[in-house]
């Protein structure tokens, strides 16, 4: 039997029975080859000897919203973290591969130039200690923009539904912003430089239901332009705003898998997977 | 492992449909065994078919409270979204049973007519509602598919039916002809009811949309 562990929890109701659990990926749809622009191969994550994820296999698909969700630890954040080699910067070892539009992103020094590819926003809204302005320019400088800036910031914070609040106050600091705008400024930090991919972990985990609907609202948006990937644990919000879903779950190891991936309507009409469908029902997690 | 809030819903809608599958087929069971036994219980299964009405909308509100103070999903889901629809299959058994009651109300006596094709009829009608409300209470999908099979007896005596009638129609009395034309058309609604209520049943378990 394996026996299914909860991030800190261990009873005898967690355990099941194995041929109720699969962990083959065989609740994966992945028939989109053509509309795919991030796509992991075997990807796995190890931190010393212990493997944070295994084994996942992921396409997403282009100007598309995609959810990971599943419960505290199962790797979701490990996972995107991947995807524009934040990995990098915690002694991680990652094997397998992470394809941008084709490209192994692991096979260029260039880490900058994914990391502009494949911007990214956090759970705690985390703007530079500067002016509002200066956290909108300051990526552009950094990646060598040639054209006009101000134009580019406007353009950013306008996209970012941030620009008729700021509009007359750009040289404030942007401490001086509210959760919601400063997160929204995070986001108009990211789009400024033109990302493909905009990586989000739990964008809105911190913020008042109204600034988390403003958020919503912008990623439902956003997507036209640029394909995003959110990781949030709350399953409400996951149905209301993304195209795709993909469940992750630690297994008997404590490793996180990818147990099903697909369109939000049929993952959560009629999941594929039982542990998809205990869990979004709340009979565990 | 503590219930989940949205289980004490789930029974309390389930407790609902299982009254009103009782009321449902006591209603439809009542009101052929009044056409074919002549009796009149048009007033008693008129009652019964308000009391379902009052029912369904019941059920409606509680699903609807269930969705939005829950948002199910999966299984849940499909069970709630399933109880709207089976709810209103079986206030219409009681619509059709009224139906068939009122036949007799409004024809009088009917002693001297055959009735045995109407008797053969019911049977399997009779069997597809209680097969229907099995598949339903517990899940079985097998049950559900059986009720397809059982459908197409129904369509075929119907036809025959309506074959003889034509072709007898001079040599019997008119007003036999047309009341146990017009019962047997509502026993061929109820019976694709029951073929509803099994695909609704699929759904529940497989999550496949038949209709």
């Amino acid at each position: 039997m394996l026996r299914l562990r909860l991030w800190g929890t261990k009873s005898d109701t967690d355990t099941i029975k194995k041929d109720d659990y699969n962990y083959n990926s065989t609740s994966i749809d992945m028939s989109m080859d053509s509309k795919v622009i991030l796509e992991s191969k075997n990807l796995s994550v190890r931190y010393g000897s212990k493997y944070a994820i295994k084994d996942v296999n992921i396409k997403i698909p282009r100007n598309s919203v995609t959810a990971i969700i599943g419960p505290s630890g199962c790797g979701k954040s490990t996972l995107i973290r991947c995807f524009n080699r934040m990995n990098d910067l915690l002694n991680a070892n990652v094997e397998g591969q992470v394809l941008l539009n084709g490209v192994d992103i692991y096979s260029t020094d260039n880490v900058v130039e994914v990391r502009r590819l494949v911007g990214m926003v956090f759970q705690k809204p985390n703007p530079f200690p500067m002016s509002i302005y200066e956290n909108v320019a300051f990526g552009l400088r950094i990646n060598g923009f040639k054209g006009n800036v101000s134009e580019q910031v406007e353009w950013a914070l306008r996209e970012a539904a941030l620009w008729e609040e700021v509009k007359d106050r750009l040289r404030d600091n942007a401490y001086s912003l509210s959760g919601g705008q400063q997160q929204r400024l995070c986001i108009a930090r990211a789009l400024a430089v033109k990302p493909e991919v905009l990586l989000m972990d739990e964008p809105t985990a911190s913020l008042d239901p109204i600034a988390s609907a403003k958020i919503e609202q912008l990623i439902t948006r956003l997507k036209d332009k640029l394909t995003i990937v959110i990781i949030t644990h709350n399953i409400q919000q996951a149905a209301r705003i993304s195209d795709y879903v993909g469940v992750m779950m630690v297994d008997d190891n404590l490793t996180g898998r990818l147990i099903e991936f697909g369109p939000t309507r049929d993952v959560f009409e009629n999941p594929k997977s039982k542990i998809t469908e205990d869990y979004i029902s709340g009979r565990f997690g | 492992m503590l219930r989940r809030l949205l289980d004490v819903g789930i029974n309390n809608l389930a407790n609902l449909m299982h009254d009103m599958s009782n009321i449902a087929q006591e209603c439809v069971n009542v009101a052929i065994d009044s056409y074919l036994e002549d009796k009149d219980v048009v007033n008693y299964v008129y009652s019964k078919a308000q009391e379902l009405t009052m029912l369904k909308d019941e059920v409606n509100d509680l699903a609807i409270e269930l969705m939005i103070r829950y948002q199910p999903l999966a299984s849940d889901l499909r069970y709630i979204s399933s109880c709207i629809e089976i709810a209103y299959d079986f206030v219409r058994f009681a619509r059709y049973a009224y139906d068939i009651a009122q036949v007799r109300a409004q024809f009088g006596n009917l002693d001297v007519c055959d009735k045995s094709t109407i008797a053969t009829m019911a049977k399997i009608v009779n069997d597809m509602l209680a097969n229907s409300i099995n598949a339903f209470n517990n899940k079985d999908i097998n049950l559900a598919k059986r009720l397809i099979e059982m459908d197409d007896d129904v369509d075929s005596l119907y036809k025959e039916s309506l074959n003889a009638m034509i072709k007898s129609s001079k040599d019997v009395d008119i007003r036999c002809i047309l009341a146990n034309l017009l019962v047997i058309r509502y026993l061929e609604r109820i019976a694709d009811h029951a073929v509803y209520i099994g695909e609704m049943v699929r759904y529940i378990v497989s999550g496949e949309r038949v209709r």
